[in-house]
């Protein structure tokens, strides 16, 4: 072993830097996408803590104060029922913010599986499960959702599955085309040629290499949704009152427009707030997890 | 040396007329047409060829790791250790793969997995061969200092090694399990002299060690010379000679072999122009009749266009695929003379 002892020579000290580890040092330095991070914790923080923050509840009438302009006591001022804006606001990010990550989480789950599939089998598999993704993809994502809410009926976990639904074959799709690549590796086939089973060439070879832009896609398909479920809302069907999603804030909003703009304007800002602050995170996750700018 | 092989009643290796096609839409590649081999174990044996002559698919073929869509070996059947491969279950197929034969790939910078640490896809394929006896990560920090590199770099990630390290996980990878048949595919081609050098003494150290057999698929001639027991040289899917290293170097008998040695710049001369063998290998979907070297060959007749061409046995076990030897040597020493 004479030839070969001089790499043992090599510093012993290299650090041990895990991929989460490099990404977050990459991330940290774009202070861009960590100013979105901080929004978003901030934001999650101030909904989770509605209760111990704010003196009002979110369905608490005062009538003596409808339409109240933003002042010391209603921060944001209140709406036509006398409730108090900021509180709604605040217990709103509850619903939006919940309902974005969930039904982004449940289509990248099934979209992923979809996706692993048809992208590592190839072949007749491929193409049932894309001509699947085909028709669903063939309706319009607002109409698909509209149908699917009508008929499951409004409501918080009917939302998220309307919303999911209409996520899947974008995930799927991404997924596919990234197994595709990667299948085709050299470490795929060391992986067989060790005797690794499908499936676990599957889990453990090839999603971890097929991540990168799954995340990305889902940080801004969280934004996506949070409109998308502010417009659902809006046409009446995802949340129902009284519970204060923005979008429905927005809509039962839209009738004082000219007389009472705060009404609209701070609902908006909150979702024009979220929805920056995850497209900003979403591009800095785009550039730390780019295996062209490692090291 | 051959000599000694045959008196081998089974060697550990045996291939018989292996044919293996790729289906490709209407087009069908005739990757492998009827290769035999015998590898005794402990020896060396390289496989030489330009690319595509079917090298690596005969490599996988002996695994079994031939792609799914597409690929099929339509015809032959190779022995391990007496048992027909071609034939064994998957179950049973899962026993040899990795474990007892195991293959170096030859591309370091992909064949290693990037979001895994190196230690854990060695301890992989320990974990996946062994019963509860070995501890997967103690025999995997093992490999790591037996390949030269410090057990403190198990938890480090390929893009942190160079790519010598890489190749020598990868080394460390295929010889976990002490396997009796190592596949080594270009194991040192994308590597530099110094390291190739450093990787080949290391293989075979442990091949010295553990009696392995190797099957070397290379194009590089010296290589070959330096650790090369027998030698086959493969053409359109075909071995055109096949014999010891020093029955191959010092008397190449097949035009080809002829060819890729005169392709060796000279060292010593003063050389303008490298000598390439005319043309280009044939079209795999579209082999041309009898000899599949004929169309380049400057000696062929149209008894070369004729199928059916059989191993001509010059010496001990030195066997070449070509019908007009003797007029070759002839001409040849004629040539000499001038």
């Amino acid at each position: 072993m004479a030839s070969v002892t001089m790499t043992k020579t090599a510093s012993p000290k290299v650090k041990r830097q895990s991929e989460f580890a490099r990404v977050m040092k990459q991330l940290s330095k774009n202070k861009i996408a960590m100013a979105g991070l901080v929004i978003l914790i901030i934001e999650c923080l101030l909904a989770a803590l509605a209760p111990l923050i704010m003196p009002y509840g979110y369905a608490e009438m005062d009538l003596t104060q409808t339409f109240a302009t933003p002042s010391l006591t209603h921060l944001f001022g209140c709406d036509d029922m006398g409730r108090d804006i900021f509180s709604r606001v605040l217990y709103g990010g509850r619903f939006s913010i919940s309902i974005g990550i969930l039904a982004v989480l449940i289509s990248v789950v099934i979209g992923m599986i979809i996706g692993a599939l048809a992208g590592y089998f190839g072949g007749m598999t491929d193409n049932i499960l894309m001509r699947f993704l085909d028709i669903v993809q063939a309706i319009p994502g607002m109409l698909l959702m509209i149908v699917i809410s009508a008929v499951l009926g409004p409501g918080f976990v009917n939302t998220i599955i309307a919303l999911s639904v209409s996520n899947i074959p974008g995930m799927a799709r991404m997924l596919r085309a990234q197994m595709m690549k990667e299948r085709d590796n050299e470490y795929i086939e060391a992986a067989q040629s060790i005797n690794c089973s499908k499936m676990r060439i599957i889990v453990s070879h090839l999603l971890p290499n097929c991540l990168s832009p799954i995340i990305v896609q889902a940080t801004m398909g969280v934004a996506q949704t949070i409109t998308m479920a502010a417009s659902l809302s809006f046409i009446g069907l995802g949340v129902q009152p009284p519970a204060p999603e923005w979008g429905a804030m927005l809509s039962a909003a839209r009738s004082f427009i000219r007389q009472a703009p705060h009404l609209v304007i701070f609902p908006g800002l909150a979702i024009a707030i979220t929805v920056l602050a995850l497209n900003l995170l979403g591009d800095g996750l785009r550039d730390a997890l780019d295996p062209k700018l490692k090291n | 040396m051959a000599k000694e092989m045959k008196k081998e009643e089974s060697p550990f290796l045996q291939i018989k007329d292996l044919v293996v096609e790729y289906k490709s839409d209407d087009q069908i590649v005739h990757a492998v047409n009827g290769v035999s081999l015998n590898l005794g174990k402990g020896r060396t044996l390289g496989l030489v060829g330009e690319t595509g002559a079917g090298k690596t698919t005969i490599a996988k073929s002996i695994m079994r790791i031939l792609p799914d869509v597409g690929a099929k070996i339509t015809g032959g059947e190779i022995f391990l250790d007496g048992r027909n491969v071609l034939e064994l279950s998957e179950t049973e197929m899962r026993k040899i793969r990795g474990n007892t034969v195991s293959m170096i790939f030859q591309d370091p910078m992909t064949a290693l997995n990037p979001v895994q640490r190196v230690g854990d896809q060695i301890a992989e394929v320990v974990r996946l061969h062994n019963d509860e006896k070995v501890n997967p990560e103690k025999r995997a920090k093992e490999m790591l200092e037996i390949v030269g590199i410090p057990a403190e770099r198990y938890y480090e990630y390929p893009h942190q090694f160079s790519g010598g390290m890489k190749q020598r996980v990868v080394i460390a990878i295929a010889l976990a399990c002490n396997p009796d048949l190592l596949l080594a595919d270009e194991a040192t081609t994308a590597l530099d002299v110094t390291i190739q050098a450093q990787v080949m003494d290391l293989i075979g150290e442990l091949q010295k060690k553990y009696n392995t057999a190797m099957i070397l698929i290379t194009h590089d001639m010296g290589i070959v010379a330096q650790v090369c027991d027998d030698v086959a040289i493969i053409y359109a899917g075909q071995i055109l000679e096949y014999g010891s290293k020093e029955q191959i170097f010092d008397y190449p008998t097949h035009p080809y072999t002829i060819g890729l040695f005169g392709a060796i710049p000279s060292m010593s001369g003063d050389e303008m122009w490298l000598h390439p063998i005319d043309g280009l290998p044939p079209d795999p979907t579209n082999l041309p009749e009898g000899c599949p070297f004929s169309p380049r060959c400057q000696y062929a007749s149209d008894m070369c266009r004729k199928d059916g061409i059989g191993f001509h046995m010059t010496e001990d076990g030195h066997q070449c695929r070509c019908c007009r030897i003797e007029e070759i040597k002839k001409m040849k020493r004629e040539e000499d003379q001038k």
